[in-house]
């Protein structure tokens, strides 16, 4: 569900499935096939879910019954906790996932969470302007 | 609107109509009354009527400015209106818009025209055995000096004043009259009595049968003795003051024998008796010209007098209301020591004023607050720079001059924590809010950024952003009005015992 927006971007980050598996073969395949369905699904499923959390949390609880936290960088601070929050998470997932695994995995474990940091952001920034309307304090946050 | 037609007569009509203004910017009501002041005092250069002036005049700019076309708000800050005697006939041929009697420069024996009588004239010699030559001497410039006995005479004048003309043009049927005065004075002792029989002897009906209350202050203050001085040249002894507090009493009690008899008492429907009998370590200078005596809280509950009249019905003659403090053995009054239905009463719309005044300022210095950006309030601020400078000057140089003196003065008045503070816990002095354990955290805490929070739910509400159309400045004060007394009621119990 979600290899379309993260497959091309993990290649491009590490290297291209074919050299990969020209590689590691059999395991590689393996380590190929729950990375692209699996992982990317939990991946995906953590990015909305937290960051669908984090833009709750930020515009109506702490913009809902709070009058102090409506400032461009409290929106920041939301906004790179989620993201960090999503990529240490997919990172730790994944490297707890495949740990076991003979074939080198680490690294499109890592750029999988550094993605998901970046595609975290984003999603913060755009759930933000549907979420502001409805906030109290929020509503002019970003700007 | 019926009007309420509020007589302010000498210094501490001036101080107590002050005080009023401040009950009424604080939203309290003065029942479906529009308030009609009238200052009444011959020492037209006394700072603290010039300053009562200037101050009604900002009030009504501002109730003007806030709630023009805007009918559906029926509560905020300013409500009630207040308008001028001149605004309601303005061919009286008055020169100001709050005073009722005009200036008189001439001394005393001047004004009664003396020189003009034969000198063996029986007149004369009965007016020398009324007055003496010093009362003869003194200008009416700087008031009656204690000397009801001259104010009578001067006042008298009134009645073929423009002011009383233009008060006999305006008055209506469901229109009422409050008179306040003192009774330890000359000018208020002098011109209460005058205006009641003046009023009950009117050839118009509606004034003839109007409700008329009126507040007496007794003595609530001392004055330094009168210092003796000697002129360098006769070697004349003179005293530096014509009015020694110590007298105070004496005429208080003379006076009250007068207003007990039944012919006094038939003519006032509701009368209001305040006073502060416990002595002042420093008394105020006594200086006749100055007079700057501090705002004190025996004017501020002799102000609540005036709601009280215009929220009740008063159809019988000499009902008599007295005020008691819950603790009387106090230096320093405060919303735990008071009444308990003085505290129901004011408690949130005076803590509610002093929210605003707070709330008010962080909005002007806060441009990124939301409801500053969504309704427009900055731009507000830039285009009705006359408004927002009249409000400035009202909290800067009346109201918290005006408070501060209430908590600096015998015996102080100080519901409120003055110094600035972050977090409003110990907001009501005597009533401390215990902060709970997960204030800021899991609850709101109570400092102005909650304030803030219930300004954006104010301003996210329908009837605001409906209010907004027909009036920016109305739905700024409507904002305020709402969140600062949210957040009182949120947090401050003022109807409960506590």
């Amino acid at each position: 569900m979600f290899k379309g927006i993260y497959d091309k971007a993990v290649q491009s980050m590490t290297v291209t499935w074919a050299e990969y598996l020209d590689k590691n073969g059999d395991t590689g395949r393996l380590f190929r096939e729950g990375f692209t369905s699996n992982m990317y699904t939990i991946a995906g499923a953590l990015l909305i879910l937290l960051t669908l959390s984090s833009c709750l949390i930020y515009y109506y609880y702490f913009n809902g019954k709070f009058g102090n936290y409506y400032r461009w960088y409290h929106w920041l601070y939301a906004m790179a906790i989620n993201a960090v929050l999503v990529g240490m998470l997919t990172m730790i997932i994944g490297f707890s996932l495949y740990k076991k695994l003979v074939c080198p995995t680490g690294h499109h474990v890592a750029m999988l969470g550094l993605l998901n940091l970046l595609y975290a952001a984003l999603l913060f920034f755009f759930l933000s302007f549907i979420f502001k309307w409805k906030s109290v304090m929020g509503k002019t946050t970003p700007f | 609107m019926p009007r309420l037609f509020v007589f302010g007569i000498g210094g501490t009509g001036s101080r107590v109509i002050k005080s009023l203004t401040m009950l009424l910017a604080s939203g309290l009501k003065a029942g479906n009354f529009d308030i009609v002041p009238i200052l009444i005092d011959p020492h037209k250069d006394l700072g603290e009527l010039n300053e009562c002036k200037t101050l009604l005049k900002l009030y009504a700019g501002i109730n003007e400015a806030s709630y023009k076309g805007t009918d559906q708000m029926d509560n905020g800050f300013f409500r009630t209106k207040i308008t001028t005697l001149r605004s309601l006939s303005s061919d009286s041929g008055l020169k100001d818009d709050f005073e009722f009697d005009e200036k008189h420069d001439q001394p005393f024996g001047q004004f009664l025209d003396l020189a003009s009588l034969p000198k063996n004239d029986a007149t004369k010699d009965l007016l020398s055995l009324l007055y003496s030559d010093e009362n003869f001497r003194k200008p009416l410039s700087v008031g009656f000096k204690g000397n009801p006995n001259v104010g009578s005479v001067v006042l008298n004048a009134l009645k073929d004043g423009p002011g009383f003309r233009a008060m006999e043009d305006a008055f209506g049927n469901q229109d009422r009259i409050f008179i306040i005065s003192s009774i330890f004075g000359g000018t208020g002792a002098a011109g209460f009595p005058l205006l009641l029989k003046l009023f009950r002897a009117h050839t118009k009906s509606a004034i003839r049968d109007a409700q008329i209350g009126a507040l007496s202050v007794l003595p609530y203050y001392r004055l330094t003795e009168p210092k003796v001085e000697v002129d360098e040249d006769t070697k004349q002894e003179t005293l530096s003051s014509d009015i020694d507090s110590n007298n105070f009493m004496t005429k208080t009690k003379s006076a009250l024998t007068y207003y007990i008899r039944p012919e006094f008492s038939n003519m006032y429907n509701a009368l209001y008796y305040i006073a502060d009998p416990d002595k002042q370590d420093k008394p105020y200078e006594n200086n006749e010209k100055k007079q700057e005596n501090k705002a004190h809280y025996v004017e501020l509950l002799g102000a609540l007098s005036v709601i009280n009249f215009a929220n009740g019905d008063h159809t019988h003659t000499g009902d008599v209301y007295e005020y008691t403090l819950k603790n009387d053995n106090v230096p320093v009054v405060n919303f735990s020591n008071m009444g308990d239905s003085t505290r129901s009463q004011l408690g949130t719309p005076l803590t509610a004023l002093y929210l605003f005044d707070k709330m008010h300022k962080a909005n002007l210095t806060q441009p990124h607050l939301p409801y500053n950006k969504t309704m427009k309030f900055n731009q507000l601020y830039d285009r009705q720079q006359i408004f927002f400078d009249n409000l400035n000057l009202f909290f800067n140089k009346y109201y918290e001059k005006w408070l501060r003196e209430l908590g600096e003065n015998e015996r102080g008045w100080l519901p409120h924590l003055l110094e600035e503070n972050r977090e409003y816990y110990g907001l009501i002095n005597g009533n401390s809010r215990e902060k709970g354990k997960w204030d800021g955290v899991f609850k709101p805490a109570f400092n102005i950024s909650q304030v803030h929070l219930e300004g954006a739910k104010a301003a996210d509400s329908k009837s605001l952003r409906k209010l907004k159309k027909v009036s920016l400045i109305g739905s700024y004060m409507a904002m305020c009005y709402q969140a600062v007394n949210s957040i009182v009621d949120a947090n401050l119990q003022f109807k409960a015992n506590g």
